[in-house]
């Protein structure tokens, strides 16, 4: 990377940093969390299933304004071509006259409207033509989605019916995988092998696929249970955490003197750190966290 | 303290400049952790930086809350599967990626089919601009296409390595690095037309 490309990237960092860092968030965030969580499952999906309906009824009625328009002003054509033809059946039966003098109040225009409601039909026939199989699209779409949702909660509840010690990470995806979040949620092994913020190039720190992660949860946990280990050896995510917690692994190990929880913090400190280095010397000392991250992943990437 | 506690996280500073990256500490949850114990600790301590990333990627700060909150209950359901800090956490950034772009398509088509509004009314998107800072590198943000603009706010915003946002994306790594570069190309002439 060039230096001109270095100032621009740390420009650009530092720009969307700055216009970022002033967002803050609601704090009853959690609350709303939880508050939705807490809702019964069905409640749940019923509630998403309603708001997504009601954004597709109202991008309908936006996309077919036009359509309505004119189905309505053909339809007040049909009925006056129908009080037309209902009042000259009225000159023998008097009940269709009154309902004739309601739908055609002008009579003279009968026959004018009867062609003029057979022409707004000619035009709204190829308007309306796709709302049929776009129903149809629609209701097989809620049709698979609600089957899909059915199909996974039973076959959650038989495998943990028929397999209490048993996770469900190695039985494919679970509901959420197939929910409103998309079919690009799959978590892939790639993701999980990345390099923490807290791995700088240069400092001569060991490469992240020497970490523990994998098996010193399986192997030193003080509460193993059966389910964590084929989740650990189905996905090889190498986790890099160089520095497991301390109750997790009760091996000492040389980065485990850090406190368990606050080293997020000092993750965190970390890449302020490096972020601060960068807004205040322009001239980064140290590739971009791209750059740094790129050679230890690789193998755990592959 | 113990990493079993979710909550003790919450004493985490908050001037600092927080990251998408995972904490090191956090790697790898405790394996009693449950759902809601998981998303007590991940909000703790990527709620505040998922929702700036949504508002770059939304420029609306109550859509941005929103998606991420949808997301973190998208999370809690698949926690089953996920148990592990680094991969919850690239679900949610995968989450907020796809749920901004489903909003974006969502206010394209409302846009598109809306009464346009008299000259001298402020449009909804100016309305949620004057939430971010308004600079010219965020207003040259603003035209470049999602793609470009995905890839550069999680690469310069979320200090992401190209594995992660190819993730993220759901794109390949080499798709990335093209949509970086024409971004930042295209980002580099707006800015040198504006000065």
């Amino acid at each position: 990377m060039t230096p001109v490309n270095r100032d621009f990237d740390d420009m650009l960092r530092r720009a969307l940093h700055a216009a970022a860092d002033r967002i803050e968030p609601a704090d009853d965030g959690l609350e709303r969390i939880r508050r939705r969580l807490n809702e019964p499952w069905l409640g749940r999906q019923v509630s998403l299933m309603l708001t997504e309906c009601a954004d597709l009824g109202q991008l309908i009625v936006i996309r077919l304004e036009p359509a309505f328009t004119r189905l309505w002003s053909a339809l007040a054509a049909l009925g006056k071509s129908a009080g037309a033809s209902f009042s000259r059946l009225g000159s023998r039966v008097p009940a269709l006259a009154a309902l004739g003098a309601l739908l055609a109040p002008s009579r003279r225009h009968g026959a004018a409207h009867r062609g003029q409601s057979q022409r707004g039909w000619a035009r709204l026939r190829p308007t309306l033509a796709w709302l049929r199989p776009a129903l149809a699209v629609a209701s097989a779409v809620l049709i698979v989605v609600a089957g899909f949702y059915g199909l996974a909660q039973l076959r959650e509840t038989l495998v943990l019916t028929l397999f209490p010690g048993s996770t469900t990470a190695s039985t494919g995806p679970g509901p959420a995988s197939s929910g409103p979040s998309g079919p690009g949620h799959s978590v892939t092994p790639s993701a999980g092998g990345v390099a923490p913020a807290s791995t700088r190039p240069g400092s001569g720190s060991p490469s992240p696929k020497a970490s523990c992660s994998g098996t010193s949860k399986t192997t030193h946990s003080p509460t193993p249970s059966p389910s964590s280990s084929p989740s650990d050896s189905t996905s090889p995510s190498a986790s890099p955490s160089p520095q497991p917690t301390g109750n997790l692994n009760p091996t000492p190990t040389p980065s485990s003197a850090s406190s368990p929880l606050p080293a997020s913090s000092s993750a965190v400190l970390g890449s302020a750190d490096r972020f601060a280095g960068r807004a205040a010397g322009g001239h980064c000392t140290q590739p971009g966290p791209l750059a740094s991250a790129s050679p230890s992943r690789r193998p755990a990437a592959s | 303290m113990s990493a079993g506690e979710p909550d003790a996280v919450s004493a985490r500073p908050i001037h600092v400049t927080e990251t998408l990256v995972a904490d090191a500490a956090l790697g790898t949850v405790p394996a009693e952790w449950d759902a809601e114990q998981a998303v007590t600790a991940i909000y703790s301590t990527h709620y505040r930086s998922l929702v700036r990333l949504a508002t770059l990627l939304l420029r609306d700060v109550a859509s941005a809350e929103e998606v991420v909150q949808d997301s973190f209950i998208a999370m809690h359901s698949a926690w089953r599967r996920l148990r592990d800090n680094e991969k919850a956490l690239s679900y949610l950034r995968q989450s907020v990626v796809n749920r901004s772009r489903s909003v974006l398509r969502h206010r394209v088509v409302v846009d598109r089919n809306a009464p346009k509004p008299a000259p001298d009314m402020p449009s909804a998107e100016q309305g949620a601009l004057s939430q971010l800072e308004r600079s010219a590198v965020v207003d040259a943000l603003r035209t470049l296409p999602a793609r470009q603009r995905e890839a550069l706010v999680l690469r310069y915003y979320g200090d992401l390595s190209e594995a992660q946002i190819a993730s993220a994306m759901g794109i390949s790594r080499g798709a990335v690095k093209s949509h970086t570069a024409r971004a930042i190309a295209s980002l580099r002439a707006a800015l040198e037309m504006e000065t």
